[in-house]
């Protein structure tokens, strides 16, 4: 039914029907209306309405300003507190110790945002000092200049350790780079030597219970963790002892006692010693790198002219004086072993008229070449090194006996893609004439001396060789290790 | 002078020729008689207004006395500008947003639930079914704005152009917006 009047529906009646239904509903609510309703005065209307309408404009008004308002200040709130949130976020932590042990939080932009005296010498250091907002560098040179100036770096032996967090390893190896930089040019500018060991370091909770428990530093704690474990010889009871003293002891018993410094990726050592008289170029540098899981291990690197303050038990390195003849590089971990440079190998070696014939195996270099012949009972002979190429060279030397068995040592030598080195080897004489006559020998070689005594007594395998089949190629003899000699002999 | 004077004496018989604007102006000096035949003049306007905004009758009836209680109180407040409807939609109008908050308030429910399908159910008053069909009809598709020029115009008899003025919008719009209104039911009314 209503579908059909739905069709049927035009305009005028749409509007009908309208006009029907409103007639209908429309009430009669005029009796309702109380009458006796006090009207307001044209006044008491007016105040109303403009009040109100005032009021209402007023309040939208109020309300648009303040949404606009709040708006702008989520907006600028939310910038600023990024902005604030991002350069008031610590993002690395500096440790130096050296007795008095600081503590430098820094911002992305190495802004210090905190300069922490964690124990009573660094309070004494950091008394009426403001860090709060410097550059890093700056920080750095006055805590380095205030030690200095209160004596707890002197001219005497200094320790100081570095300790870099940070999460980022790039990050952190950048930062400690800029730190260690500093503290050397500050100690340089004070004139004081210091052996700088830097580390950096992440931060773990059993670290900083450590520190927590000893009252040391995380830097410090983590430092003679790793030291530790490192040396079978020290435990955790040492840890009472160990913490107890400041760099400058522990660096002494580390130099006394001989013991390995590093964790067990990667450690180094870092000994900056510059002083009046030698000021331009540190001595040692080592340096202390703790990248706890994925980096490759370094390799120390040990300039000959260093006396170095001892960083590991197994390198020796002589004076400064002495000739680089017998320089002896030993590996100095057993991380750094892993990745020992290339070696020199020699191929064989002859001996004719008292000229030694030196054939490498390996592709050689030669930067001031030196060498010493010496026999078996120390003494040394005159030599020189002679004509030398990529694959041999010639050592001239005089006075040899016949029938004796020499050790030669050449220093000046590197491999084609290797560092400087030394390379020794043996040879003997003929028996035969006065020690010119043709004749051979031998040896090989070895680039990288023995590390260990044990290495050095191992009696080195002997090849004899006959003199008159000197045309046939002479053989070649290689030692398994470089570390072993071997020599050959020749039955005269 | 006489006659004059007679005349002037015939009040009641005044009043209905009174226009809405001075019959306002009488119901602001407290004049229940102007006011009676103010509210003859314009209770199906007003209604209409009303409902077209609630579409809900009882609503509509509740703010209607409300809205009439607010003229008496306030007619002094009226200024004479020539549109005494538009003043008076005005107080409906505020009292039917007032309304929507209160029942917003009370039953936390959305402004558009309140103004729902209610009004078939409760007109009963509307004998004839097919006047109730297109009123549910209108108040249902239309929008707001055009539910009040329909009405106004067909159930109160206003012209265009005083809706426009009540409504304090341009003329075009009204007679523009009324054309759509009548189509959209029409169309609707024929599916």
């Amino acid at each position: 039914m209503a579908a059909l009047e739905r069709r049927q529906l035009s305009r005028k009646q749409i509007e009908a029907h309208l006009k029907s239904a409103i007639a209908d509903l429309t009430p009669n609510v005029l009796d309702s209306i109380d009458l006796s309703t006090r009207q307001m005065s044209a006044e008491e209307a007016q105040q109303e309405q403009t009040g109100k309408s005032s009021n209402v404009v007023f309040l939208r008004r109020v309300r648009a300003f303040t949404a606009a308002a709040a708006a702008c200040l989520c907006l600028v709130i939310g910038a600023g507190g990024i902005y604030t949130y991002q350069n008031g976020k610590v993002d690395s932590v500096i440790g130096i110790d050296v007795n008095p042990s600081v503590e430098l939080s820094v911002n992305r932009k190495n802004r210090v945002l905190a300069a922490i005296p964690l124990n009573d010498d660094a309070k004494v250091i950091m008394d009426d000092m403001d860090l709060k907002g410097t550059d890093l560098n700056v920080a750095v040179n006055a805590v380095i200049g205030s030690m200095v100036t209160h004596g707890f770096l002197d001219d005497l032996d200094n320790a100081i350790l570095v300790t870099v967090t940070n999460d980022s390893i790039s990050k952190a190896t950048a930062l400690r780079t800029n730190v260690v930089n500093d503290i050397q040019s500050t100690l340089m500018e004070n004139q004081v030597e210091a052996v700088v060991y830097d580390q950096q370091v992440i931060q773990e909770d059993a670290v900083k219970e450590l520190a927590d428990q000893y009252q040391i530093s995380y830097g410090k704690a983590y430092f003679l963790k790793e030291l530790i474990e490192q040396n079978d010889s020290l435990s955790m009871t040492d840890m009472d002892e160990l913490s107890a003293l400041t760099m400058e002891e522990i660096a002494r018993e580390i130099t006394e006692r001989s013991y390995a410094v590093g964790g067990l990726t990667k450690v180094t050592e870092e000994t900056s010693a510059t002083s009046a008289e030698a000021a331009t170029v540190p001595k040692t540098q080592a340096s202390t790198a703790q990248e706890t899981t994925t980096t490759a291990p370094e390799t120390t690197e040990t300039e000959p002219e260093t006396t170095a303050p001892v960083t590991e038990p197994q390198t020796t390195q002589p004076p400064q004086t002495t000739p680089p003849v017998m320089t002896t590089e030993a590996p100095t971990t057993q991380v750094q072993e892993d990745v020992a440079p290339e070696k020199v190998k020699i191929d064989y070696v002859d001996y004719e008229n008292g000229v030694v014939i030196v054939n490498f195996k390996t592709k050689v270099k030669w930067k001031n070449p030196t060498v010493s012949v010496k026999d078996e009972e120390g003494n040394t002979y005159s030599a020189m090194v002679g004509d030398m190429d990529s694959s041999f060279c010639e050592i001239l030397v005089s006075g040899l006996d016949g029938g004796k068995k020499y050790t030669f040592v050449l220093g000046g030598v590197s491999p084609k893609n290797g560092k400087q080195t030394t390379a020794r080897g043996t040879f003997e004489t003929p028996i035969i004439g006065d020690g010119q006559a043709d004749d051979v020998t031998t040896e090989p070689e070895e680039t990288e001396p023995p590390t260990t005594q044990e290495e050095q007594e191992t009696p080195p395998p002997v090849i004899t060789e006959k003199p008159l089949e000197s045309e046939t190629p002479p053989p070649t003899m290689e030692s398994k290790t470089a570390e072993q000699p071997a020599s050959v002999s020749q039955e005269g | 002078m006489l006659f004059m004077g007679m005349m002037n004496l015939d009040g009641p018989q005044d009043y209905g020729r009174l226009s809405d604007e001075k019959l306002l102006l009488k119901v602001a000096e407290g004049d229940q008689e102007a006011f009676s035949q103010l509210y003859q003049n314009t209770d199906r306007s007003m209604y209409s207004f009303i409902l077209s905004i609630v579409k809900n009758p009882p609503d509509a009836e509740e703010i209607m006395q409300e809205a009439y209680l607010k003229i008496w109180t306030s007619a002094a407040g009226y200024k004479s500008q020539g549109k005494p409807l538009a003043w008076m939609f005005t107080i409906a109008r505020n009292l039917c947003y007032m309304k929507f908050r209160e029942q917003k308030h009370d039953s936390d429910i959305t402004i558009d639930d309140l103004t729902g399908e209610e009004s078939g159910e409760v007109c009963p008053q509307i004998e004839q079914a097919a006047d109730r069909m297109v009123l549910m009809s209108a108040l249902q598709i239309l929008k707001e704005e055009e539910r009040q020029i329909v009405l106004l115009h067909v159930t109160a008899g206003l012209k265009h152009r005083e809706i426009a003025a009540s409504l304090q919008i341009p003329l075009a719009t009204a007679l523009s917006k009324y054309n759509r209104a009548m189509k959209k039911l029409e169309n609707y009314l024929k599916e």
